[in-house]
């Protein structure tokens, strides 16, 4: 089981490389491809001379074709140099590398949330499947996630940062400890989990409502196992099949949705560095903040499926590859 | 240990409507008895169980008077409470019925009192389970038969003095259904437990029960001890049931199949609930109720005409036990389809070993074999759902290339020469098409768009439905209504050759003859071969001219029916006659 796990996880990771490629040529050539030049972007909208200007084209290969500026960013992205930001100066490594340990709190905070809130409503909805708690469950998760984050975030600022003065308005407690970290972005995983919490109350819902009527269920029940090991072994654990599925999507999804968030907490992580990039044609940071994205959205996916398989026995590593 | 262990007086179970699905069932059960509750679907017999165990569906409602011991289970939460430790059931489906993420192991040791790897063990030992390994095994690793014991196994674990059994050998091989039937006896007896056998099976309840109740709509109809009911059935339904079930020991010219389909309880209260299909019912049984309120000692049956018509029930069975038919040998001249060297393997597993096999023009050749033996593979590589690894079929001395890739032209006569029908019809229909669209679309795919409806009635007329089936949509019809439609699709094309895969195996008893007698029927008026693909040796019996016996994906036997399965050669077709369900018990009976 063990070896069969490492060679699962070495050929899904090897079977990434050809799709990062993909991605990162894909990228490159929508970035060129948008209205507004780079070399512009670099002298902040002054005016310059032509030849400064040339000099600055030639100076950051922007007067060669595209084919040979993506291959001479592909030769240095392989020594695990992905140039410097143009902008900042800084290495697009040390500034990705800065900022995303932000993000991956936040979005790791918030699919906490999301789980830990999301499968035990879910279950409550369908245990009490039509009443009075089951239908408000479904009422509030489907408001939820009909509220862009933003939106939310701004209320969740407003009462509970601002009115109630429980959690703190501003800054990401990037030098406390964990709990200080905790507490500075509890709003802001909250405003994130909303936006996608009613996917798993459903989900949960519905998977749970399914195991009710299996046999094996009502036959557990006629052999007298105890409700507890029922809900627990039964209901939840088969339940778990589908969640699992949603979570991968859920949790690439609360990084994106991250981006949102971050912009209206005003905090200092990868979303607001690839907006500002966006925003300036920061060619550089853009390619490098979508490949960690990417390589994120791939590593989840992994964990996603070897979590499937801890889950249940019928489904071995190498079938769920394909 | 005086008194019953259960006794049921007057149990219903209505919806929240207040439609009736169960009506007034009444019997006891002592302690080492059996007793086998008979009906087909619609019946209420799963429902009548369900409702002693405290585990209807949502919105099904029990009245009625149900003691175990002492004890009132109709009262909230009583059930709950004795489950599992003094009353238990176990269902029909060994593949749904155990937690898929759990070992064997871990559901065992849900029951018992002291679970460790020694009493697993044991219990396991005790349902022919000797090898303690099976203990760390996932449902999915286990074989059907395997899963029925570790259910049985698991339903015993604390050690219950009733056990309800709902079907428990349906899914299964007919050699292992023999063996669970067996067992489950067996373990009553030695455990004294009071065994309830729910069955569709009227020969299954005869060799395994002490006594039988028969169930029909909602209701109970006839009641009594094996012996005297086997001897002498005394409610029509009884005998239709009886007379239904094809026999496997000889063949007759046609089926006894009631007329109709079994009708909601609902729909037959304050009459006879059969009379609609009954050959005798007279103005007395369509005015007035008759079931039977409870269960006594003796055979009883809920029938009003019973002493006049007992004579006339009488002479029916016999003139059935002595109709007899010859099967025809047709396989004469050149075959119609030919096979040879077909050799199939899923990944690793031989499916198929090179097989050879012919189907005449107009016979019937029945293709007999456990699950896993490859019969369902041969059926569907000849219409090419599958392909074949090697190996040659031809019609009409043509060789067609390989169904899943020959040419488009070949394919199409092909296709016209052979077709298929399944076992679930509901499942080949689509749900959302009307039967006129269904048909349509084969009529156009065939170049013969059916304006006036003139082809479409006359394939319905062909199966026995009238033309107002067109405007149905297959959830409004019943099972055997729908496995008709799917005849009639199969015709439209006017094929030589039907495939039929387990085609009846999904219906009632008495659906399922009528069945069998519409493709004899087609078979005489269109000279229509077939290649009857089923595990049920009693059908093979009826239906086909010749058998061939398959076992791990080789055909081991061939031959005329008669001589197959009278005098079969082979130690494996010797083994699949003589585990035809109770038939040792049966003849020693001298029964239908």
């Amino acid at each position: 089981m063990n070896r069969a796990l490492i060679r699962y996880v070495a050929l899904r990771l090897f079977t990434a490389i050809p799709l990062l490629l993909v991605i990162s040529v894909f990228v490159f050539v929508l970035v060129h491809l948008a209205p507004g030049d780079a070399a512009s972007a670099l002298t902040g909208g002054r005016a310059i001379s032509q030849e400064a200007m040339d000099a600055l084209r030639a100076k950051y290969h922007l007067d060669e074709p595209m084919v040979v500026q993506y291959l001479r960013w592909l030769g240095d992205a392989l020594t695990g140099d992905f140039g410097t930001s143009v902008q900042t100066r800084q290495p697009v490594v040390t500034a990705v590398l800065d900022r995303a340990p932000l993000s991956l709190w936040l979005t790791f905070y918030a699919a906490m949330i999301v789980l830990c809130a999301g499968v035990p409503l879910g279950l409550a909805a369908a245990l009490r499947q039509g009443s009075r708690l089951d239908r408000s469950v479904v009422t509030l998760s489907v408001f939820g996630v009909s509220t862009p984050a933003f939106v939310s975030g701004l209320f969740l600022l407003y009462y509970l940062g601002f009115v109630a003065g429980l959690f703190p308005v501003f800054g990401a407690g990037r030098d406390g400890g964990f709990w200080t970290r905790a507490w500075h972005l509890t709003l802001p995983a909250l405003a994130l989990a909303l936006s996608v919490l009613a996917i798993v109350v459903k989900i949960t819902r519905a998977a749970v409502i399914e195991e009710m009527e299996k046999d094996y269920v009502a036959f557990a029940r006629a052999r007298g196992v105890p409700e507890r090991r029922i809900m627990l072994s039964y209901l939840l654990r088969n339940a778990m099949v589908p969640v699992v599925t949603a979570a991968s999507v859920i949790v690439v999804a609360t990084m994106a949705g991250a981006i949102y968030v971050e912009i209206t907490f005003a905090l200092p992580g990868l979303g607001s560095l690839l907006v500002d990039a966006v925003r300036q044609r920061d060619i550089p940071v853009i390619q490098g903040a979508t490949l960690f994205f990417s390589v994120f959205v791939i590593l989840v996916n992994v964990a996603t499926d070897i979590l499937y398989v801890l889950i249940d026995p019928r489904i071995q590593f190498g079938k769920a590859a394909r | 240990m005086n008194g019953p262990l259960l006794s049921v007086e007057t149990l219903s179970v209505r919806t929240a409507s207040g439609a009736t699905l169960l009506r007034d069932l009444g019997f006891s059960l002592s302690r080492g008895e059996t007793i086998g509750i008979v009906g087909e679907s619609g019946s209420g017999k799963s429902i009548a169980m369900r409702a002693i165990m405290g585990l209807l569906p949502a919105g099904l409602e029990a009245t009625g008077d149900v003691r175990l011991g002492e004890t009132d289970l109709l009262r909230p939460g009583a059930a709950a409470a004795h489950r599992g430790k003094r009353i238990t059931m176990m269902f029909q489906d060994p593949f749904t019925m155990l937690n898929p993420l759990q070992t064997a192991g871990d559901t065992l040791a849900e029951g018992l009192h002291r679970p460790g790897a020694d009493e697993i063990a044991r219990r396991l030992a005790e349902v022919g389970i000797d090898d303690p390994a099976v203990a760390r095994r996932y449902p999915f690793e286990l074989s059907g038969g395997l899963r029925q014991r570790v259910g049985l196994a698991a339903a015993l674990a604390n050690d219950p003095e009733i056990l309800i059994a709902d079907e428990p050998s349906t899914a299964l091989d007919v050699t292992t259904q023999a063996e669970i039937v067996d067992l489950l006896a067996r373990t009553g007896r030695e455990r004294g437990m009071g065994l309830v056998l729910i069955t569709h099976d009227l020969r299954l309840a005869f060799s395994a029960c002490d006594r039988v109740l028969v169930l029909y709509a909602g209701a109970l109809l006839e009641a009594g001890g094996t012996d005297e009911i086997a001897a002498q059935p005394r409610h029509p339904y009884t005998l239709g049931l009886l007379l239904s079930e094809p026999p496997a020991d000889r063949r007759v010219k046609e089926l006894h199949a009631i007329p109709g389909v079994v009708p909601p309880a609902e729909s037959v209260l304050g009459r006879c609930p059969f009379a609609e299909r009954c050959d005798w019912a007279s103005t007395v049984c369509r005015a007035s109720d008759a079931v039977l309120g409870s269960e006594g000692d003796a055979h009883r049956s809920a029938c009003l005409r019973q002493d006049e018509i007992g004579p006339e029930m009488a002479e029916r069975r016999a003139r059935r036990r002595a109709a007899a038919d010859a099967a025809v040998d047709r396989a004469t001249g050149a075959p119609l389809v030919r096979i040879v060297g077909l050799t199939k393997s899923f990944g690793a597993g031989r499916v198929l070993e090179g097989i050879n096999l012919e189907v005449y023009p107009g016979e019937c050749l029945g293709l007999v074999g456990e699950s896993g033996s490859g019969k369902s593979t041969i059926a569907r590589c000849l219409v090419g759902l599958e392909r074949a690894d090697a190996g040659e079929i031809t019609l009409d001395g043509a060789a067609v290339a390989d169904p899943a890739t020959g040419s488009a032209a070949a394919l199409v006569d092909f296709r016209r020469a052979v077709q298929f029908v399944f076992q679930d019809p509901y499942a080949t229909l689509n749900p959302r098409h009307s039967i006129r669209k269904c048909f349509d679309e084969i009529l156009r795919a065939d170049g013969r768009p059916d304006r006036d409806d003139t082809e479409k009635t006359a394939l319905l007329e062909q199966v026995g439905l009238t033309p107002a089936y067109l405007d149905r949509r297959p959830a409004q019809l019943s099972g055997g209504e729908r496995q008709r439609i799917a005849i009639a699709r199969a015709l439209a094309l006017g094929p030589r050759l039907l495939i039929c895969d387990e085609a009846v195996s999904a219906l009632d008893v008495s659906v399922q003859a009528q069945i069998l007698n519409l493709l004899k029927r087609l078979a005489r008026d269109r000279g229509l071969a077939y290649l009857f693909v089923t595990h049920d040796l009693a059908v093979v019996r009826q239906m086909a001219d010749r058998v061939a016996v398959l076992e791990r994906g080789r055909i081991i036997e061939t031959g005329p029916v008669d001589r197959v399965m009278d005098a079969p050669a082979e130690p494996y077709t010797k083994t699949l006659v003589s585990a035809l369900p109770g038939r040792s018990r049966l003849q020693s009976r001298g029964d239908a």
